[in-house]
């Protein structure tokens, strides 16, 4: 008897049930006497949820199928023992080994009749059985271990894309990563990224204006084989508003999922892009970055609709929430490595700035320097002149002069004097000032110094009609004193000079001195007019007198405070002021006791009026020699004149001079034997410049002597303070 | 704001070259350098080859120091020996130290 059976049953079984006929296939193996395949939906991958169990072989041939129903306890079964049937079933599996097996053992002959009767009747058997009504609740094994199974690789799954977010700064990655799991995961055709354009989330740079709203296009995808066509890049002209009404439905944190895009009718901006790329079902979940939408997760079916399970939207949008975090993290590094390359860059930018303001300053403050030296000089020579020739006309034997004359003579050579102590005074605060200064420390007794710092000023102060107190408290013992005693008697003097300018008829100045633990400590106190609160941080200011007012009656240039300052803090000391305005000023200098100090760095003033340059002048005429004499005390030097040729070398091997000035107009050759005898000096001694004046008429006999330089006469006074002062900077030069 | 500078013109009138003379110069060189180191032109007069010179400044005995500048004009006669009295007489006791000129 040849029959056919299509199918066996179609109908609703509890899962138990189900199961207890995938037992059956498994017992009528063990009949079959042919090589045969047994597969179930647990060793075969395939689409879908679908459970089977398909057993091939010459005499019999069965395939099981079952679809879960919505109450989830049982499922749709169907039982096919028709071949072609089955071989339409093989052929919607996905190529794999299991599969190659079954299609090659299937075939087109019914199933034997022993076979199916056997088989039949179990299936009956196995029906029958399950009739009686189970006592307790049904459990419904596969179901359990089905979800578990899904639980498990979704939870797989999420750890995979946490932990590339955790181990990634790189948003492409992390992004590019995700899709491509996501996709293996729901085994859909195309899983991809539509991101929104959008200026809050690209570079600032990138801003759009109004009339180009915002955008978007599918920046990642992933799919599941060639033939899927790319969307890549795909960038959909929407209209604004749908864009708008789009996203303000994702916003709503909505996952929306469509099992066949054909029956999707709501209007929606998507629907025309999915058919324009053959999207049969889609599953879209957003990317919601700071409550605006970033961007959309999309999985696409284009094989055919599909209907989205539960677990699978959860999924996408746990994914996507993943991804929101991954590029909120993304966009703070980004905004961070900004505002560092900023910072880098204003550092950058900053220290160019300083370098360059630094080396502007450094020459400026060269140039300055070198300017204030070369203008003292340049001041000095002239000025020399005007103090010389005035203090020798003063004494100006021959012809009388009136008392109108010798006071306005006198009043030129006071004036000169006054400009020179000016030039000077701003050549050494510029030496000061530029960190040239070094101190001259020496020994001296602080009582004695305080004696003469008076006597400086006692003068002015009977002139003044102020009365000179002194309170000098220091232990004999501690009188010894090291420092630059120069210095320091020139800081009292300023300090004792302001008391006395500053203080009115019948005021008082007092100088205390004491000793406190090796530093002496100076003060100059007055009755004078005070000092007002705000000026008193000016005070050691250079050039910066208190009032312009006092420009008028007070004489100074302003640099009195300011270099005492620069002396006292060549000693690391310490100078203050405290003043009530009206009732008068007290200014203390603390001066530490050099000894403790160390050796500061030498570093020597190069000056032409350092030199205690002492000279020898051999002059027989007087007026010639008073005027050379003047000259050279009012540039500074120490002269000392004879007159009488036989005398002079033995002063000169007394006096030891540096230079020796002869005028060789008159007995040519006794001075050409001085000369020579002047030149016989011990090797180690130091030499002696040798200066010789003539006539011009005399040049030859000149010419023979052995001589440093030569002045002609009569002697131009300002050429001869040049001509000394070169003489002893550069001892080498040849003149 | 340097003190006020002085400038010292000192006379030595000698005769010859005596011992006593040699001994003023040498004791007065001794003062200029170690006390003294301000400016000063100091003048030797040999009183013996310039009469006249002498004569003008009424010196009567040598070896005699003449303080011609600053006044007032004071003058010390001997060979010196006694540096006090030099000193006073210069008006250098207190000034010595005072009036050494920076620049």
């Amino acid at each position: 008897m040849l029959y056919r059976i299509y199918m066996m049953f179609d109908q609703a079984l509890p899962c138990a049930t189900f199961e207890r006929i995938q037992g059956v296939f498994a017992e009528m193996t063990t009949s079959l006497l042919d090589p045969y395949a047994l597969f179930t939906d647990a060793e075969i991958t395939a689409p879908g949820e679908e459970r089977f169990s398909v057993l091939v072989s010459l005499g019999l041939s069965a395939l099981l199928k079952g679809t879960i129903m919505p109450d989830g306890n049982n499922y749709q079964a169907q039982l096919v023992v028709e071949p072609v049937a089955i071989a339409a079933f093989l052929k919607t599996l996905p190529p794999q080994p299991e599969v190659e097996q079954l299609l090659t053992l299937q075939n087109r002959r019914a199933n034997r009749a022993k076979l199916q009767s056997q088989f039949s009747t179990r299936i009956l058997q196995t029906l029958v059985v399950d009739l009686d009504p189970a006592p307790g609740p049904v459990v419904c094994q596969p179901m359990v271990d089905a979800a578990l199974h899904q639980q498990l690789a979704q939870e797989r799954l999420v750890h995979q894309v946490t932990s590339q977010i955790r181990q990634s700064l790189e948003l492409p990655i992390i992004l590019q990563t995700a899709v491509e799991q996501v996709r293996a995961f729901l085994q859909t055709d195309r899983l991809v990224i539509y991101q929104f354009t959008d200026p809050e989330f690209t570079d600032p740079d990138d801003v759009s204006d109004e009339s180009n709203p915002p955008q978007g296009y599918v920046t990642y995808e992933a799919l599941a084989s060639e033939h899927i066509s790319s969307v890549l890049n795909f960038k959909e002209e929407y209209r604004w508003d749908n864009v708008h009404a789009c996203r303000t439905k994702y916003a709503q944190n909505r996952t929306v999922a469509v099992d066949d895009v054909a029956e999707y009718d709501a209007v929606d901006c998507l629907l025309d892009f999915l058919k324009t790329i053959e999207v049969r079902a889609t599953l879209i979940a957003p990317i919601i970055v700071k409550s605006k939408v970033w961007g959309l997760l999309i999985a696409h079916q284009c094989s055919g609709p599909r209907h989205w399970r539960h677990h699978e939207k959860v999924l996408l949008r746990l994914i996507s929430e993943h991804l929101e975090i991954a590029i909120y993290q993304a966009q703070l590094y980004r905004q961070l490595q900004q505002q560092k390359h900023t910072l880098e860059e204003q550092v950058a930018q900053r220290t160019q700035e300083l370098q360059s303001a630094f080396g502007e300053l450094q020459a400026a403050n060269q140039a300055k320097g070198e300017f204030v030296a070369t203008m003292s000089h340049e001041l000095r020579t002239p000025l020399t002149c005007v103090i010389g020739m005035s203090a020798t006309l003063l004494r100006w034997s021959l012809g009388p002069l009136s008392e109108k004359q010798r006071s306005y003579i006198q009043r030129i050579h006071d004036s000169g004097e006054q400009l020179l102590e000016l030039i000077n005074d701003i050549l050494d605060f510029s030496h000061a000032e530029s960190g040239k200064a070094t101190l001259d420390l020496s020994e001296f007794s602080i009582g004695s110094l305080t004696q003469q710092s008076l006597h400086m000023v006692r003068a002015e102060a009977q002139a003044h009609e102020v009365h000179l107190n002194v309170d000098v408290k220091v232990e004999p013992h501690l009188d010894l004193f090291t420092a630059d005693s120069r210095r320091l008697k020139q800081v009292l003097f300023v300090l004792l000079d302001n008391a006395i300018k500053f203080t009115p008829a019948r005021g008082e100045v007092t100088l205390r001195v004491w000793i406190e633990s090796q530093t002496a400590v100076f003060q100059v106190e007055d009755t004078g007019i005070g000092i007002p609160l705000e000026q008193q941080s000016q005070l050691f200011q250079t050039f910066h007198q208190l009032d312009p007012a006092y420009n008028r009656t007070h004489e100074g240039a302003g640099l009195g405070l300011a270099m005492a300052k620069k002396f006292v803090d060549l000693h690391r000391g310490w100078i203050e002021v405290s003043s009530v305005e009206g009732k008068g000023s007290v200014f203390t200098v603390e001066l530490p006791n050099q000894k403790l100090q160390p050796q500061t760095e030498e570093l020597e003033v190069i000056s032409p009026t350092t030199s205690s340059g002492r000279i020898i002048l051999v002059e027989e005429d007087e007026e010639t020699a008073n005027l050379m004499c003047d000259m050279l005390t009012a540039a500074g030097y120490q002269v000392i004149w004879t007159v009488e040729i036989s005398t002079a070398v033995e002063q000169t091997r007394l006096l030891q001079p540096e230079v020796v000035i002869i005028d060789l107009e008159q007995h040519g050759q006794n001075r050409l034997a001085m000369i020579h005898q002047l030149r016989k000096r011990p090797a180690d001694a130091e030499p002696i410049r040798l200066l010789m004046m003539v006539a011009a008429e005399q040049d030859e006999l000149a010419a023979n002597a052995d001589v440093d330089a030569y002045l002609t006469k009569p002697v131009d006074p300002q050429y001869l303070v040049h001509r000394i002062d070169r003489l002893l900077m550069h001892t080498d030069a040849v003149i | 704001m340097s003190p006020p500078r002085k400038t010292y013109v000192l006379k030595l009138y000698v005769a010859g070259n005596t011992p006593n003379s040699i001994r003023a110069l040498r004791t007065l060189n001794n003062i200029l350098e170690q006390e003294f180191q301000g400016v000063y032109a100091l003048k030797v007069i040999d009183v013996l080859k310039n009469p006249q010179l002498a004569e003008e400044d009424k010196i009567l005995a040598t070896p005699t120091l003449s303080k011609v500048l600053p006044p007032p004009v004071r003058k010390i006669i001997g060979d010196l020996s006694d540096r006090e009295r030099v000193l006073i007489g210069l008006d250098l006791l207190y000034e010595e130290l005072s009036d050494n000129g920076f620049s």
